[in-house]
């Protein structure tokens, strides 16, 4: 990494601000930047690597396009070894997802981590400059996919995965594609009915409307018969067509004895039909055929926009195995092979290099290293394991090769039951009866019964008019803005949401917000800033420059902490270079070191007391102090005697505790929930305000998820709010998970929405966003039913004449379409970046 | 007025040419993306330089 070497040496600020931001991924680095490249900063290696490819092949527009297009964040550049990548690149992939195309060339689609802007299409769909032999590269924004086309005589794909990774996008295979396509060939055809229903009605209108004139201005029979047989065939096609979806969904409605909407509508359908063909034969009687295909087409239109909401809930749950690497290197009679993960069975031994991760649950029989467990535990700093010690699927080996027995494989591993408990949590969480589902039931029985009524009624008064009375009642009683109502004010809401970055996946997490319930948050990354700091300091200032020596050899966040900190105190005196020697880690304990002949040690309680240093009365003291902050304790000592304390953790965002005022005083209970430290959680808690029965600190991913449970059981709606991967059977499991941006991947997947800024006061406007959405769509069934009572009326006294029929079906639409629209379902903001501060709509 | 007998079919012909066109580029996808393609358009496109052709002869848009 020569380059690399280039950049650390030109040590210089790159502008004057406290913090500033990573050029290539809009991190915050804090000044003066340890790596800067072209007077900018950024945040690691791995960015900067990017950036400098990108101006150096002339793409340098991706940052303009980024800021144009009001993106905030932009990816890591990460260095991914070929090996990694290696799956890519075998056979088994090869089989399920690579397909010949003309030219010689292969495709395939490969999901991405951190699309999600205009600036990332163009970056990716520029792959063929970025990469010789790619020839083409076509981006879905709303799938995160990418789907390449390549020469593979010039370019193998595991190399094109490197690549895009280097860019920031890690590369991973597709699970459940077919699954996913069986979906959208289901969105496709029904789509498709949609457009066949809406033809179908449009040139029913057109043919009705040339009937009814032909009514006022006469019209020559022969040509009144045309009309009607033309109108005939047309509205048979959409009644056969799209139309006999309703009729399969009242058989199996009649089957299930449920009053369900279609049941009317089949009805109406079946009745207006054979009145018509009757009608038609007989040439004369009325004809309903523009209202019947108008009805099949607002509400196919308006079940598919539900669908279509929810093809992007399902889109979530294959990806958590996509944790556990496919591959596994199995050691049989001294020799190593790769094999599969899957033919992997209890009891064999594998080798794990480092920096990949387990393929199973199982025991260390060989060697010692650290294990970086975040996945489950979300605890960012390794772990040390040595022989005896259990290992997990999907945790990463951070030290050196070992070798584990394999106990666990698969769905019976730890990570496996974590996600068989997502997908569990997620499909039993219980649905929503759809309000327009319930009135409908309802609606439905009062119009049989009406109709019942007047066919009884007419059989002894005016035996003449009973067919015609009964169709119109039937025709004009469906309900059919009671269809559109539901979709439409929820995916006028998803899209505004989408405007304010709030992505929402799936419509009933909005309704399921109206209701108040409890708000659980994660600590770190949510309510705190995540970036370790040194906050308290109690070492004297002379000292500063030996830490910072010391502390500059590791990479460990705390470490990072204090060599920013020990910048900014001992300014210049730090800066003078001080070479330690004998530099020792102990993971998980300290550093240890010797400068100038005398012996350092630095790091927590455990390691300086193992070194033999006792602590004083003061010392215990800070500790104390450090923890109810909310802070670590770290303690140094030189020759044996401890000479200070320092306090390290992270800060709470600055607005957050005006959200969690704001979100009680809008009827929530707030509580926090994370797998730190408990008296650091506790500490937390009180700094917020919050009531300490609903402060949980020390869980784990499974304890998290049955902390959600309980409240559920007491029937409060929990919306859990977090970042990490151990939160994400907790965000499956909630009545509504919220992702914070900045998050794992993984704990977007497992959750229903997701903040694009880390600004929590979004979690306001979503709550007064589920009441409003509630709101509007009561308005609309309020105004879709005045319509049909109204209509059903005229009908009864014989009235109603088709061309009312025709008129009051897309006036009540319109009206549902208007009303909607209207309807202002998130608060008003006067700057986009800042909430109203009130709670009123 | 018997120019309606030819006119008629004529209509709905055409419409189910619209009709069939609609199902079947709904039937192939074409629907399935509704965020991406209209960035797409926006980005400016440069040529790109033939597969296999060495020589990068793409003029300067």
């Amino acid at each position: 990494m020569e380059t690399n070497q280039t950049i650390v040496a030109t040590r210089e600020s790159p502008d004057n601000s406290h913090r500033c931001r990573c050029a290539h991924c809009n991190a915050e680095v804090s000044t003066p930047a340890e790596i800067v490249f072209d007077h900018k900063p950024f945040c690691c290696h791995g960015c900067c690597a990017a950036y400098q490819w990108l101006t150096a092949e002339g793409l340098e527009q991706y940052y303009e396009l980024r800021e144009r297009f009001n993106a905030a964040d932009g990816n890591r550049g990460a260095e991914v070894t070929l090996d990694e990548m290696s799956e890519f690149d075998s056979a088994w992939y090869a089989q399920q997802h690579i397909r010949p195309v003309a030219s010689n060339g292969l495709k395939t689609k490969i999901y991405l981590e951190g699309i999600h802007c205009a600036a990332c299409v163009w970056l990716l769909e520029k792959m063929p400059k970025l990469v010789p032999g790619v020839m083409s590269a076509q981006v879905s924004l709303a799938r995160s996919t990418v789907e390449l086309i390549w020469d593979p005589a010039k370019v193998s794909l595991s190399r094109i995965a490197v690549e895009i990774a280097r860019l920031g996008y890690r590369p991973h295979p597709i699970r459940g594609e077919a699954k996913f396509e069986q979906r959208a060939k289901d969105l496709r055809r029904q789509l498709a009915q949609v457009g066949i229903a809406f033809a179908c009605s449009g040139n029913s209108m057109l043919l009705a409307a040339a009937l009814y004139l032909g009514e006022l201005y006469g019209m020559s029979g022969e040509h009144i018969q045309l009309l009607r047989g033309a109108s005939t065939v047309v509205g048979l096609v959409a009644l056969l067509g799209p139309g006999w979806t309703f009729f399969k969904g009242a058989a199996s409605a009649l089957r299930t004895r449920t009053p369900h909407i279609d049941i009317p509508v089949a009805v109406a359908l079946a009745v207006g039909a054979l009145s018509g063909i009757w009608n038609t034969l007989k040439g004369s009687g009325e004809l309903y055929y523009d209202s019947l295909s108008m009805l099949v087409f607002l509400l196919l239109a308006g079940r598919y926009v539900q669908a279509r909401q929810q093809q992007s809930a399902y889109d979530s749950l294959d990806i958590l195995l996509q944790l556990t690497p496919r591959k596994a290197r199995r050691i049989r009679d001294g020799k190593a092979e790769l094999i599969s993960s899957e033919s992997l069975s209890v009891g064999d031994t594998i080798e794990v290099l480092e920096g990949e991760s387990f393929a199973a649950d199982g025991s260390i029989i060989q060697g010692r290293t650290e294990v970086d467990q975040a996945l489950l535990t979300g605890e960012t700093l390794p772990v040390v394991v040595t022989t005896g010690d259990p290992v997990f699927a999907g945790t990463v080996n951070r030290g050196s090769a070992i070798r584990i027995r394999v106990e666990q494989v698969g769905e019976d591993s730890r990570v496996g039951k974590l996600a068989t408990t997502i997908e569990k949590a997620a499909v039993m969480r219980t649905p929503l009866v759809q309000l327009a589902d319930r009135l409908a039931g309802r609606f439905v029985i009062l119009v049989l019964f009406v109709a019942v009524a007047t066919a009884t009624y007419c059989y002894f008064y005016r035996p003449d008019a009973i067919v015609d009375r009964v169709v119109s009642l039937l025709i004009v009683a469906c309900p059919c803005a009671l269809g559109l109502a539901t979709p439409m004010a929820i995916s006028l809401a998803l899209g505004e949401a989408a405007r304010r970055g709030i992505l929402i996946r799936g419509g009933d997490a909005l309704q399921r917000l109206a209701d108040r319930g409890v708000v659980l948050l994660d600590k770190t990354g949510t309510v705190t800033t995540g970036d370790v700091e040194v906050r308290f300091d109690h070492v004297a200032k002379e000292y500063w420059p030996a830490i910072v020596a010391l502390e500059r050899k590791s990479s460990h966040p705390i470490a990072l902490a204090l060599v920013r900190f020990g910048n900014e105190t001992a300014e210049h005196a730090s800066r003078t270079t001080i070479e330690p020697e004998q530099v020792e880690y102990r993971s998980g304990g300290g550093i240890r070191g010797s400068i100038a002949g005398k012996q350092w040690l630095i790091g927590n309680r455990a390691f300086v007391e193992s070194e033999g240093i006792v602590l004083n009365e003061s010392n215990l003291q800070h500790q104390a102090d450090y923890l109810a902050a909310g802070c670590s304790p770290v303690f140094v000592a030189c020759e044996h005697k401890l000479i200070g304390t320092l306090g390290i953790g992270d800060h709470l965002r600055s607005d957050i505790v005006d959200v969690v005022d704001a979100l009680k005083k809008a009827g929530w209970q707030v509580g926090l929930l994370s797998g730190d430290h408990p008296q650091v959680v506790a500490a937390v808690g009180q700094q917020l305000g919050l009531d300490s029965n609903l402060v949980w600190g020390g869980k784990s991913p499974e304890d998290k998820q049955q902390v959600v449970q309980q409240l559920q059981q007491q029937k409060l709606s929990v919306v859990m709010v977090g970042d990490g991967v151990n939160d994400a059977v907790a965000l499956a499991q909630a009545d509504v998970g919220v992702a914070v941006k900045g998050g794992a991947e993984i704990s977007l997947q497992a959750a229903a929405v997701y903040l694009k800024n880390a600004d929590l006061t979004a979690l306001l406007d979503l709550s007064q966003a589920g009441r409003n959405t509630i709101r509007a769509i009561r308005r609309n069934f309020f105004a879709s039913i005045s319509y049909n009572i109204f209509a059903v009326g005229l009908a009864v006294v014989g009235l109603i004449h088709p061309l009312i029929a025709a008129g009051l079906m897309p006036v009540s639409s319109i009206t549902v379409v208007g009303v909607t629209l209207a309807s202002q379902v998130f608060p008003k903001r006067a700057d986009a970046s800042k909430p109203t501060g009130t709670q009123k709509s | 007025m018997s120019v309606i007998y030819v006119a008629l079919p004529v209509a709905l012909i055409v419409a189910g040419c619209a009709v069939v066109a609609f199902t079947l580029s709904a039937l192939r996808g074409q629907f399935d993306d509704l965020t991406t393609p209209p960035w797409r358009i926006l980005l400016d496109d440069e040529p790109l330089p033939e597969p296999g052709d060495k020589n990068q002869n793409t003029p300067v848009p």
